[in-house]
Order: C-alpha cells, then structure tokens, then sequence
C-alpha cells in the first residue's frame, strides 16, 4: 500500500511535468539561450535598422568579431559616413574608435548602440546569468515565461521577463522593467535558424514602449569556430 | 575762529545771486550722486532678491568641482544631507534656513506628442524651498508649483498578466486592424485583423504596458512646453539612470510652467519633488547642493567663512554673487559707471567754486588789502576764504541730500516699475541709500569746496598788502 502510494505520487509529479520539480530549470533554459546567442570564436556581419518616429530610418552594417563573451569587436562597414568606427569589450569596458577624429573614446554598457533602441549591452553580449537571478513566473503549454531579476545593483535593468518557446528553447519575447515595474523596452525575437552546433533567432526587434521607437537587427551571415587572433582584442590596435 | 567763520558766513551773503548759483552747483551735484546711487541700489537690491530669494539662496554648499561634473556625472559631485549636517549648518549664525536640492540629467518623453528630449531635472522640497527662496512661486508663469505635501509614492505595478507571447515570427499586428478588432466590428474583419486578434491576445502584456502609478508633479519651462506641444496635466516619462547605473522612469503630469527670467538659464529644465527624486534614484541622504537663507543684512562672507571651517575640505560653499556670475560683472560695471558719473560730476562742483572763489578774491582785493593792514595774517585771510568755500559746500551739500533723501524716499513708497515690456516676471525697484553714504557724500561736498577753494584762498593770502590797496 505504501508502495503504491508513493508510486502515485512520483508518476504525477512526472505527469505534471512543472517546473517546481526542477527549479533549476530557468537557469538551464537561460543558460542555453546565451550560449546560443553569444557562442565563441564567431565573426558575424550584422544589419541595424533604426525608425524613428518621424519613419526615418537609418540603417548601419557592422561586422562583430568574438572570442567569448568577454572579448568582441565590431567594426561599421556601412553607411559610408560612420565606415571604419570600431567598438571593442574587453571584460566590463568598452571603447568605440572614432576614425574622424582619431582617438578612442570609452563608452558604456547603457549607452545606445549606434543611436538605436538596442544598448551596447544588448547586442555586444548575452551574459544575463552574471547579472540577473532566473527563476520560472509559469509554465505554459507552449513557454517557459522566465523572470531574470538583478541581482548586482550596476545591472541595466531592474527585471526582465522572457519567454522561451519550449520545443526549441529559443527566446520568443523579452521584456525590460524598472525597478517599480514599469515597462521600458520590449524586444521580439523571430527567423530562428541553425548554424554550425548552434541554433539562434537571425532577427531581433527592440521597441522603446516609452518614446514608441524601433530598432532592428537582422543576422545577414554568421561563422562559428573561427580563428580570430588575441591582438584584435586590444585598445592600442583599434583603427588598425 | 568762531570770528572768522561769523564773517565768512556773512561774506557768503554779500553776493547773493553769485552765492546762489554756487550753492546749486553742489545741490545739483550732491542729488545727481545720491539720487543715481540709491536707483542703483534699488536694482541692485532687486537683482540680488531676485537671485538670492528666488532662484539661488544667500550660499550654497557644493561638492568642489560641482559646476564641471553636474551634466557628465551628477553622481560624482554628490554631498552629505543629514539630520546631522542639517543641524551644524543651522547651528552656524546668520543662517536661517536650509534646504537641499538634487541635480540630474534626464530624457523627458512627452507622451501625447512621443517627443522626447534631453533636460536637466531640478528637484526641491517645496517646503523647505519656500523658507530659502520665498520669492519662488513668483516664477511660475502657469500652474502651480510643486507641492511635496502633494506627492503620492510610486505603487510598484507587477506584470500579472503571463499570458504566451508572440515573436517576430507570428503576424505582426497592423495597428488600424488592432483599433478595428477591439471595436468589436467582427463583420469587417479581415484575415489580417483575425491574425491580429490572435497574436494580440497572445501577446503578453502588448495590451497594455504597465506603467508605475503614484501621483507626482513636474515642471517645465515655457520653451520646452512650447517645443514638446504640451499643456497643462499632460503626462510626461522621465527616463534617468539612478545612482548604480540602472535605467528608472518616473510618470509624472506637468502641474506647472516656470521661468526665472534669468538671461543664461538653460530652456531645457524641468522640476520635480525632491522626495520622488531622491526614491527613483536610490539616494538616501545625499544631495546635489545645499542651499541657504541668511539672516537679512547679515554679511554672507563672514557665514561662508565659517561655515567653510565646519565642513569636509571636499566642499565648497558660494555666495548668491559667485553664483549669478551674469549679475555679478552687470553689477560690477554699473559700480564702475557710477564711479565714473562721481568723478564727473566731483570735477564740476570743483571747477564751478574754484571759479566762483578766483571771481571773489579779485573783487575783494581792496577789502584784502584792507584786512591785512588792519593786522590779518596770511592764515586768517586764508582760513576766512577757505570758510566761504566750505560754508558753501556744507550748505549746498546738505540742502541737496535732504532733497535727493525725500526723493528717494517718495520714489521707494511704491517702487519704481522698471519691467522690461514682454518679460516674465515684474522689476520693481525701491531706490535707497545707506546713512553712511549720505554723511560721504556731505563730506565730499564739503571737501571739494574746500579742496576747490584752497587755491584762490592761497592767492588771496598771498597778496601783498600795498599792492592790494593800490588797486581801484
């Protein structure tokens, strides 16, 4: 009888499937998510496109270099007017280089990238597990809706809520909080395809909920396991 | 002596029309200084009210290099504002009242018109601000100003609403399909608005996003309410990064419009309550500037003075005059002009005794002549000429303060209206001169009768006897 009872007991909790049976499931799932988004030793040709209100775009190329998450560079290839600036990571500092003037100029992880909706965090790296806490809101029948509360107080964002679609564990939707709540940015995830040992959505759309402006990222080409020397990742090489 | 001064004073009288004329050239001198000075002292007064009980405080307390790091770094530049500290500057004399003041840069997001913009944001306890700038409400041109009393704390909003969302990869929805779907017009909907439907149910949160509630006030200038197209309780986003870097918005209504009226003041401010400031920011006790009144007719360098030996040597305190930088070289200058309209008007007074007394002592060369064969010595006839000249002076001198003091005095009961036409705010200035002013410019008066009297007096003295006499 005991037997029994505990066998019942066991299949249901199978049966259910819910994420109280592993609570370390939202980290898991986030984990995959920045190994996908972020992986080493990549060089990827990227397109942003910025609308603003006034339904003026402008529209940059940039090609990224990684070697991990701590060390990329990109460089403008596009429009003619901002070709050759550079940005580079290294660890928790970046510097973009400014070929009109010659120098290089320290940024920050909030700053806009390229005057767009996307900050520098967003797309120089996907390491939210540094930052934010995981931890499963609820698990539908298609989504995982994955809450990544701050953990450091230097995080950009006081919340994020993401959801992930189950069959492929790529994030769907991703939305950014104050800390009273309130939402700031909502991004859109879509055109997931694999490449090489990973599988990662190709387009990303960032909405600014307050100043109701659009930033678009388009993934025109991307190569894994590349060999991309340690010299491109130092300060004193920018602009070479 | 009393001898020679009885006969300069009748000598005065001798030649009435001459002594006359003299006597209003100083009268005239001695109104045109003190009447220029106590109009200067009017607007000079009004300029510092302005600066000091509207807009600046008597001193502030800032951390040293505050001026070159407040739009770069307001977090660099961030002081102490304790009870503790509170108290010692309290304690300092001559202070009156204390009152602290946040300083951030910020984007302001207009969200009737999505126009956003970058402004420096102001926050003051209006409490407190009233005891340091009781002339602050006289800056708002529209609305009201900022009442903390008012002030209702952020309630956190928590995203209930976990619903499945959509990604890129599902239909995006057209907004006209969007208004056409929530209309409840099923009969015209269309494929795409039945796709909208859907993914707008599936979206989660899309609906609507949640925004913090809580009530909370801001102020704009008139420019910025001009270029954002704005009234009066619309709703504005103020997106800021608090003190660790993490982006935090604030949804305030704009309570009111206020201008200054200061030449270099930035268009791009806006204000809000210090307390939802402080919050938003994760500030707990610390302030960009301290800003104090001081007793009235206190001298505010001796309480910078001390309250400077009181506090870090990181922090610096400034005066109402090292703060209006604009004020202070406008006032400046207009010392230097009245300086020069003194000089000017000195140099006539003189000239016109000077050529009143050489008139007089070559008409009374006989009468010299005389005086001395009766025994006069050179001194007495120089005493008694020098007596003229000062009797002159003193009696030109005093009856033109007089005159110019009661002037002043009938111009101060209403004020002077000196607004320049289409300005914000009114100028009215209350002219007035200080005691010691008014004693230093009857001595003037008297010294540049005597001073222009010295040289006919000495001529006079010198003359010899039998040749005054000789002459007809």
């Amino acid at each position: 009888m005991f037997n029994r009872t505990i066998l019942a007991i066991a299949l249901l909790m199978a049966a259910t499937g819910t994420a109280a049976a592993d609570p370390q499931i939202a980290t898991k799932v986030v984990a995959v998510i920045e190994k996908n988004l972020s992986p080493e030793n990549f060089i990827g040709i990227y397109e942003f496109t910025n609308t603003r209100l006034d339904k003026t775009t402008t529209q940059y190329i940039i090609q990224f270099e990684s070697r991990d998450v701590n060390h990329t560079r990109g460089y403008f290839q596009k429009p003619e007017r901002d070709k050759g600036r550079e940005t580079l990571r290294i660890d928790e500092n970046l510097w973009t280089w400014m070929p009109s003037v010659g120098k290089i100029v320290r940024i920050a992880d909030r700053d806009s990238f390229a005057g767009g909706d996307f900050s520098n965090a967003d797309v120089m790296r996907a390491d939210w597990l540094s930052k934010y806490n995981a931890e499963m809101a609820k698990e539908t029948a298609n989504q995982y809706i994955i809450d990544l509360k701050a953990k450091t107080p230097d995080a950009a964002y006081a919340k994020m809520r993401l959801w992930v679609d189950k069959k492929n564990g790529q994030p769907v939707q991703q939305q950014y909080y104050d800390s009273n709540g309130t939402l700031l940015k909502r991004c859109l995830y879509g055109s997931v395809r694999k490449t090489g040992s990973i599988e990662r959505p190709m387009h990303l759309q960032m909405e600014n909920v307050i100043t109701k402006q659009k930033s678009e990222l388009k993934i025109l080409d991307l190569k894994l396991d590349q060999k991309i020397p340690e010299s491109r990742f130092v300060t004193d090489n920018l602009g070479k | 002596m009393f001898d020679l001064l009885r006969v300069s004073f009748r000598n005065v009288g001798r030649n009435k029309r001459r002594t006359v004329i003299t006597i209003a050239t100083v009268f005239i001198g001695v109104v045109v200084v003190i009447g220029t000075r106590g109009l200067l002292n009017g607007l000079q007064s009004e300029i510092r009210s302005g600066l000091t009980r509207k807009v600046h405080g008597d001193l502030q307390i800032h951390q040293k290099g505050y001026q070159d790091s407040l739009e770069s770094n307001p977090y660099k530049i961030l002081i102490p504002y304790t009870p503790d500290v509170v108290a010692k500057i309290k304690g300092t004399p001559g202070v009156e009242a204390v009152t602290p003041r946040l300083r951030v840069m910020a984007l302001l997001n207009h969200q009737k018109s999505q126009t956003s913009t970058p402004v420096v944001v102001s926050a003051i306890d209006s409490i407190s601000e009233l005891d340091v700038c009781p002339r602050i409400n006289q800056a708002v041109q529209a609305g009201t100003m900022i009442d903390s009393s008012k002030e209702q704390a952020t309630t956190v909003v928590l995203d209930e609403n976990l619903e499945e969302a959509v990604g890129l990869d599902a239909p995006q929805p057209d907004t006209t399909a969007d208004v056409a779907a929530s209309a409840g017009q099923a009969g015209q909907a269309s494929q795409a608005s039945q796709a909208s439907q859907a993914s707008q149910a599936g979206r989660a949160g899309a609906a609507v996003a949640p925004k913090a509630t809580g009530y909370h006030q801001i102020l704009v200038t008139p420019s910025l309410m001009r270029g954002l197209g704005a009234s009066l309780g619309d709703e504005i986003v103020l997106l800021v990064q608090d003190k660790n870097n993490m982006q935090q918005a604030v949804v305030a209504n704009i309570t009111g419009v206020v201008d200054y009226g200061l030449p270099n003041a930035s268009a791009r401010m806006a204000w809000l309550d210090f307390t939802t400031l402080q919050k938003v920011l994760a500030l707990e006790n610390q302030v960009s500037e301290i800003a104090i009144r001081t007793r009235e007719g206190a001298d505010e360098n001796v309480i910078r003075k001390q309250l400077a030996n009181s506090l870090p040597e990181s922090q610096t305190v400034e005066t109402w005059l090292e703060l209006g930088g604009f004020f202070r070289d406008v006032m400046a200058l207009q010392n230097a002009i009245f300086s020069a309209v003194l000089a000017v008007v000195f140099v006539i007074v003189i000239s016109a005794i000077v050529n009143t007394s050489l008139m007089t002592v070559m008409e009374r060369t006989r009468e010299i002549g005389t005086l001395m064969a009766l025994g006069y010595r050179r001194i007495h006839i120089l005493l008694l000429f020098l007596g003229e000249s000062s009797v002159i002076g003193f009696g030109g001198g005093l009856v033109g303060l007089v005159a110019a003091v009661a002037m002043l005095k009938v111009l101060s009961i209403n004020g002077i209206d000196m607004t320049i036409p289409g300005a914000a705010i009114p100028t009215v200035l209350f002219p007035w001169v200080s005691t010691s002013f008014q004693g230093l410019v009857l001595i003037l008066a008297t010294s540049s009768a005597l001073i222009a009297g010295f040289i006919p007096a000495y001529r006079a003295s010198h003359m010899k006897p039998i040749e005054a006499l000789a002459t007809a």
